[in-house]
């Protein structure tokens, strides 16, 4: 059996499944030379489908990180844009479901990972809008083994559509806790992880998230004192952001830990794309194990979405 | 475009302070290059980071990676309680002896940003280390994604062709 997972969100990619084996994983980006592009109504022609996918998929998963809403992302919701590439597939039987960006990050991440069982984390600018509209999951906290996948904890964050216009409708939130489903949520309007590294990077002058790695490595300079060229004060400002966002991630680290007290962590999401505090976790927590997922980013959408659906049954 | 398709004849160019290209089966299912798509050089030319951002196109304050085999890691990085480093997730520490020796791969805070190779996760790339550390003992090799700023990472050998790229040695091992 041929299966395809696809992401539909940037870094759109495909993963090509034969049978239960990973055979492949290609970036359309890397054959339409746009970086971190993603497909909409107009544009959505994999020319790594074109190249690479010569048969009919038995089956297909999609995976984005949720433009459901056609009232947000206009005619270039999710749904549309599937509509597209099912074309350019032949129309073969497919699952999507928006809901379940993070779960997709962790079986990525698990299906890389040495463990048979571990807590894993997710952090990334913002993913699924589950329970609410407009509330995107930023932060969540799993349990993962072979065959279970169980959310425990989630932080949505409403902090995007803030961003976009300071007059969205739903206005500033507190943070509300509720327990849906046996997983605590929170609720709230604050920016951490990846999505603070979007904003402080626009901040910067640099371009948002796409530049994180410019504000990782500017922050390193921060003890140099004025040895370089440089505006200390974006210095500054991007090493208090790299701090910020360790003490975050020490916060879940250790709230995972609570949960099952198991030692393996799996880190997934693009946030995890940040080495330099990666080892810092590992520095600070010797006798936890760290598996980084490899692709961390959304790329890996597309193997987390065909696991999901044919592995763990949809069920998390 | 300068095919080459001896190793040795590969780490003589790097040794020649040449940018290398590696090109090999498909290209990385992560963001890192690895060795299948990557641009190497020479780690202990202290010039190498001023050199491979100008050609690259990127800001001169950036740091740049390595590639470091499995077997000589914990003598050069402080990998704390990590075994390896295959997928390039850490900056770990930088040893006296990486800062002395290739101070074109530590980053002003002695970090380094580092994938550990092995034999049976990427031969023909553990080899070329290998060969490059039996010449000059340095068992690592600088490596940037083959690619310039603001692009993706080329997939096609076409890309190296129809692009005006800088890098003109490409190493295709058989």
């Amino acid at each position: 059996m041929n299966y395809l997972g696809i992401n539909v969100s940037h870094e759109a990619s495909v993963a090509y499944f034969k049978n239960k084996q990973l055979v492949n994983v290609w970036y359309e980006d890397r054959y339409n030379y746009k970086k971190h592009w993603e497909p909409t109504v107009k544009d959505s022609f994999y020319f790594s489908i074109l190249k690479n996918i010569h048969f009919k998929p038995d089956f297909v998963c999609y995976g984005s990180y949720d433009k459901r809403n056609s009232e947000w992302y206009g005619k270039d919701n999710d749904e549309s844009v599937i509509a597209e590439i099912q074309e350019q597939l032949g129309n073969p039987s497919y699952y999507f479901t928006g809901s379940e960006h993070h779960v997709y990050h962790v079986l990525c991440g698990k299906y890389f990972s040495p463990f048979n069982e571990a807590m894993a984390i997710v952090i990334d600018a913002g993913g699924a809008q589950t329970h609410k509209p407009g509330y995107q999951e930023m932060q969540s906290i799993y349990y993962v083994n072979n065959n279970f996948v169980k959310k425990l904890w989630c932080h949505y964050s409403c902090r995007s559509f803030l961003e976009l216009d300071g007059t969205w409708k739903h206005g500033y939130a507190p943070v509300v806790v509720k327990n849906i489903n046996g997983t605590e949520c929170e609720f709230s309007a604050l920016s951490v992880g990846a999505n603070e590294f979007n904003r402080v990077g626009f901040q910067l002058g640099f371009r948002g998230g796409k530049d994180a790695g410019k504000v990782m490595g500017l922050a390193a300079y921060a003890d140099s004192k004025n040895k370089y060229d440089l505006d200390y004060s974006k210095v500054t400002r991007a090493k208090e952001l790299q701090e910020e966002t360790f003490d975050q991630t020490c916060k879940l680290i250790e709230k995972a830990h609570k949960y099952r007290n198991l030692n393996n962590f799996i880190l997934s999401g693009g946030y995890f794309l940040n080495c330099t505090n990666n080892f810092k976790y590992v520095k600070k927590y010797p006798h936890l194990n760290f598996f980084v997922d490899p692709i961390a980013w959304d790329g890996g959408i597309s193997i987390g979405a065909h696991l999901y659906y044919h592995e763990y049954n949809k069920k998390c | 475009m300068n095919i080459i398709k001896n190793v040795n004849k590969a780490v003589d160019l790097i040794l020649q302070q040449k940018p290398l290209v590696i090109f090999q089966g498909s290209s990385e299912w992560g963001p890192r290059a690895l060795g299948n798509r990557s641009i190497l050089f020479d780690p202990r030319n202290k010039n190498a980071k001023d050199i491979v951002n100008k050609f690259k196109q990127r800001e001169w304050w950036r740091p740049l990676a390595a590639s470091v085999l499995l077997e000589h890691a914990h003598d050069w990085f402080d990998l704390a309680t990590l075994k390896e480093s295959p997928y390039m997730t850490f900056a770990v520490g930088a040893k006296k002896k990486a800062i002395k020796h290739t101070p074109s791969i530590v980053h002003v805070d002695n970090s380094c940003r580092i994938q550990t190779v092995t034999l049976d996760q990427n031969k023909n790339y553990y080899n070329l280390i290998n060969v490059f550390y039996k010449k000059t003992n340095v068992p690592l090799l600088l490596n940037t994604s083959f690619n310039l700023a603001g692009y993706p990472i080329a997939e096609s050998i076409e890309d190296i062709t129809n692009l005006d790229i800088p890098f003109k040695d490409v190493y295709i091992p058989q």
